[in-house]
């Protein structure tokens, strides 16, 4: 119990230092964090704003902050905030540039105020190819190639989307006049600071309440999941991925898989690391460090059935890991799974996923007879 | 012993001939300058009687056996060439320039044995260049890299050779040693030599047998006194008085 | 004789720094072994399993991916700058790197999108691999080249046309990355990095008999590269088919470039810069020499680039790329300046 304490007032401390820094850049009265809707994402700040709230979102360097007033329409707003970025909810239309974002909406049976989405060609959502299909959702391109007249041509009240350092949206505001709202979800480092950009949409359906709930029973399962690995004295190690032409690259120590591994009772081989993105490691490094680990994390993508043959063929090094010599590999398929959709805001179930992998008599009572979702045991 | 004759030989790119037909006949020990001015054709007769381009009609014969029946090792070993354009490798040798001139001979490695070195020896030495043997051909003077070439030509040992200008460019006492270079090895080797040249004093001095080359016209060919008596050398070159040689 | 001395000497010390740095390839490393630790999995065989697997599998294919790839490219570029009469000739010139990169873009990128996944991002290649379609891309540009080469004497054509094979080949790479998730850019860039690890022990067998077979093709050619030295009419007179000679020279590069470049990826400058460094360090022209003091030097250099490259001591590796080019590009202003 002292440990949680200890954890519980450490990534307190770590939350409100981020915060002081930003506040430095703006000083405003409204901000307290006393009064912060957001508790685990780092990026994200909603503060009740009147009748209606502010939201701010740090996009990737924190300097940059883009501010959002949000009021319902039935609400009268101020003539002196007029000049601001104001969005009347609940909104009529929305382009989400991930799939991170409309799965949302999906969930909270928004999906017609989507008009486009990018890249549909890679999602299996029956639901979005179906709409993609009649017309009554448009695919507006690629994240490195965003059709501009497609977009404008759909004249959306929104158009959220996903920064990256290296592509630039923001002639797109200028072009089509919609609200841009950056959601920078994956940069997130605690899987629940993830889940928790869910919010965003909730405020944008009007349907904060709803999704407030949604999201407090996940902290309450996913803390009440890491609860049972706190007193586990023997931690099984893991390690990540696959590498491209034996150039590895793995999760960073401080990366939001990380995170789950050690919320799971396991120990991450590379924990100690202080990267948040990925690590670029030698093979011979994966080799030494992760020879005999427990269990090896895969994500995959596949038609054909995924076999230890099949790897063993692909790179003559797999075989000599002890988690495939012990068919202790944790696969997810995301074609079949839509890992990238849905999971962001299942982080409980992943973790109770590898917590079912190492330590499987830790789930007792409501969890007993639970069947892992996304990483399943490589059987053959 | 004839070593080299054309009969009826049309020559030119394409189909298109640019002179009447050409009927010569070499000995050997011959040594012939090819005059006539740039455009003439003087190149294309020389690619065409060295087998680098096809004639249009008519048969060349070298050493009474058509040119088309020879293989391309057995041309090697029967027509030496001197060009003007030059290597311009960094790190050639002398040495390396001149032992090429016995590929024609080495095995597929390009092995240089024993009698082919005599042979490289012996070229530098007639040419009077042994002291250059190891020098970078790069850092020669012009008249130096061209005795480098004859040698290299001398070291592939062929009864006729064909020289492309080879006085052009060269300082005036290296050209009068060239021409007496080329007159000692036809008269002393037996070698048959046609080469071109403008260096019509020179090459008068030096050569009995001329061949008088103008555009589209019929070749003239003979020795240098008979043309002289003639008229053909002051009508050709359009003097007012006969050259005194 | 003493010219002849002095070479036998130049080799025997680039045979020694070679076993030298290639002991150090099997010794440095990422993971740091101790000596007698290596000493115990080198000569007792035995010693911790894992030392021994990553000194075996994986350090020692390294090393000899790296020996041969360097030697191979590095002939490469000798064949192109003599038969160019280039000095700024290599491998890539061809276009056949450009050729090897569109077929692994269309593999990576184009089945990215075919499958509906970014297909990289997860590491399964399914049965299409990255080697195969790198060489099926740089052998079909080799093919055009070749039926080019057959029909056209002039090699300034024949240049031009493998400028513009790179640049179609590389337009359409870049239009497939136009239209390419994030992930599988990211997974040809690695790609395009290049790599002596990705070969291992299965396929080290296959590459390097294939890559020994053009090395020694290589060697036949010596006379030939020597004649054409003279140029191409010098060289016909000597009885040289100068046509077929060039087709023979432009498929034993180009097969050499394309084997390397399908297993390490597009890998640049060795292949322009070890033929200049070979060339000074020998002063010599001279392909019989020329030739395999090239392959050595061309060894000697991929051995250290791949031990630089591997930052021993740390976890992470640079790209092999990177590494050449920043040992070739000095090599080659250098040598450039200082002339004779």
């Amino acid at each position: 119990m002292r440990n949680f304490i200890f954890i519980l007032i450490s990534i307190i401390c770590i939350l409100s230092s981020c915060d002081d820094v930003a506040k430095n850049n703006i000083s405003e009265d409204e901000r307290n964090d006393s009064l912060n809707l957001v508790r685990y994402a780092e990026n994200l700040d909603i503060y009740p704003y009147e009748s209606g709230y502010k939201l701010i979102i740090r996009n990737i360097s924190l300097s940059q902050e883009s501010v959002f007033y949000i009021f319902n329409d039935s609400v009268k707003v101020d003539a002196e905030i007029n000049n601001k970025q104001i969005i009347r909810t609940p909104i009529q239309s929305a382009i989400a540039f991930s799939s991170t974002q409309w799965s949302v909406f999906q969930k909270l049976n928004e999906l017609d105020k989507i008009k486009g989405i990018l890249e549909s060609n890679y999602t299996k959502n029956k639901e979005v190819l179906r709409l993609v299909d009649e017309g009554k959702i448009i695919d507006v391109g690629t994240s490195n190639n965003v059709n501009s007249e497609k977009v404008i041509h759909l004249q959306a009240d929104l158009i959220l989307y996903t920064p990256y350092p290296t592509i630039d949206y923001s002639y797109l505001e200028e072009l089509c006049g919609s609200i841009m709202i950056p959601f920078p979800d994956y940069l997130e480092q605690h899987p629940l600071g993830r889940a928790e950009w869910m919010k965003v949409v909730g405020l944008l359906c009007g349907k904060e309440k709803e999704v407030s709930e949604w999201f407090d029973s996940i902290v309450k399962r996913y803390e009440s999941l890491t609860e049972l690995c706190f007193e586990v004295k023997e931690k099984p190690t893991v390690f990540s991925d696959l590498p491209f032409e034996n150039q590895w690259y793995v999760p960073g120590g401080n990366s939001y898989i990380a995170k789950i591994f050690n919320d799971a009772g396991g120990d991450y081989i590379w924990r100690d690391n202080e990267t948040a993105g990925s690590l670029h490691v030698d093979a011979e490094s994966v080799l030494f460090k992760a020879h005999d680990a427990d269990f090896w994390r895969v994500i995959n993508s596949y038609d054909t059935p995924f076999t230890y043959e099949k790897l063993a063929k692909e790179n003559e090094l797999y075989p000599l890991f002890k988690a495939f010599k012990d068919k202790q590999i944790l696969v997810c398929n995301a074609r079949e799974s839509a890992y990238f959709e849905q999971s962001q805001y299942e982080p409980d179930i992943l973790l109770a996923d590898f917590i079912y992998h190492f330590h499987p008599e830790l789930l007792k009572n409501e969890w007993k007879n639970y069947a892992p979702k996304y990483f399943k045991r490589l059987m053959r | 012993m004839e070593v080299l004759k054309t009969n009826d030989l049309l020559i030119g790119y394409g189909n298109k001939a640019i002179l009447p037909p050409i009927n010569i006949t070499l000995k050997e020990g011959d040594l012939v300058a090819l005059i006539g001015p740039n455009g003439a054709g003087k190149s294309t007769f020389f690619k065409t009687l060295t087998a680098h381009i096809k004639q249009i009609e008519g048969n060349i014969e070298l050493m009474g056996k058509d040119l088309s029946n020879y293989s391309s090792k057995e041309k090697a070993r029967l027509i030496g060439l001197v060009l003007t354009s030059r290597p311009d490798d960094m790190f050639l040798t002398v040495y390396d320039v001149v032992a090429s001139g016995r590929s024609p001979y080495t095995n597929y490695f390009g092995k240089i044995k024993k009698e082919d070195e005599i042979i490289i020896h012996e070229s530098l030495e007639i040419v009077g260049i042994n002291n250059l043997k190891n020098r970078y051909f790069e850092t020669l003077s012009d008249g130096e890299k061209q005795k480098v070439m004859i040698a290299k030509t001398i070291a592939q040992n062929t009864p006729i050779i064909f020289m492309d200008e080879p006085t052009a460019f060269i300082d005036y006492p290296s050209k009068i040693e060239l021409f007496s270079l080329m007159k000692m090895l036809t008269k002393e080797r037996n070698k048959t030599i046609i080469f071109s040249s403008h260096d019509l004093e020179l090459l008068l001095r030096y050569t009995d047998d001329l061949w008088l080359l103008s555009k589209g016209k019929e070749l003239i060919t003979g020795k240098k006194s008979e043309l002289m008596d003639k008229g053909f050398i002051k009508e050709y070159f359009n003097l007012k008085e006969d050259i005194n040689i | 004789m003493t010219r002849n001395k002095i070479n036998i000497i130049k080799l025997t010390l680039i045979i020694f720094l070679g076993v030298l740095l290639f002991v150090l390839n099997l010794f440095l490393g990422s993971v740091t072994i101790p000596f007698t630790e290596l000493m115990d999995v080198i000569f007792k065989s035995r010693g911790d399993q894992t030392i021994s697997t990553i000194v075996y599998d994986y350090r020692l294919p390294q090393a000899i991916t790296s020996l041969l790839a360097g030697a191979a490219l590095s002939v490469s570029g000798l064949l192109m700058q003599t038969l160019f009469r280039n000095p700024l000739a290599d491998p890539s010139m061809l276009g056949i790197s450009s050729g090897a990169g569109l077929g692994v873009a269309l593999t990576i990128l184009f089945t990215g999108i075919l499958g509906g996944e970014a297909l990289s991002s997860f590491g399964l290649w399914s049965d299409l691999g990255v080697s195969i379609a790198a060489f099926i891309g740089a052998t079909l540009v080799l093919f055009i080249i070749l039926g080019f080469s057959s029909r056209i004497k002039n090699m300034t054509t024949l240049i031009i046309i493998g400028l513009m094979i790179s640049y179609l080949s590389g337009s359409i790479t870049d239009i497939l990355k136009f239209f390419s998730l994030k992930e599988d850019i990211h997974a040809f860039v690695i790609w395009g990095m290049g790599t002596f690890s990705a070969v291992g022990t299965t396929k080290l067998t296959f590459f390097s008999v294939t890559i020994i077979i053009g090395l020694l093709l290589s060697l036949f050619l010596s006379k030939n590269l020597n004649i054409l030295l003279l140029g191409d009419v010098y060289a016909e007179n000597l009885g040289l088919n100068v046509k077929r000679n060039n087709f023979a020279i432009i498929l034993i590069s180009g097969y050499l470039t394309a084997i390397v470049t399908a297993y390490c990826g597009p890998i640049a400058f060795l292949g322009l810069a070890i033929p200049h460094l070979t060339r000074f360090i020998f002063k010599t022209s001279d392909h019989k020499l020329l030739t395999p003091a090239t392959m050595l030097i061309g060894m000697v250099v991929s051995l250290l680039c791949n031990l630089i490259a591997r930052v021993p001591g740390f976890d992470g590796n640079l790209p092999i790329n990177a590494v050449t080019a920043f040992i070739g590009a000095p090599v080659v202003i250098w040598v450039i300046l200082r002339k004779r």
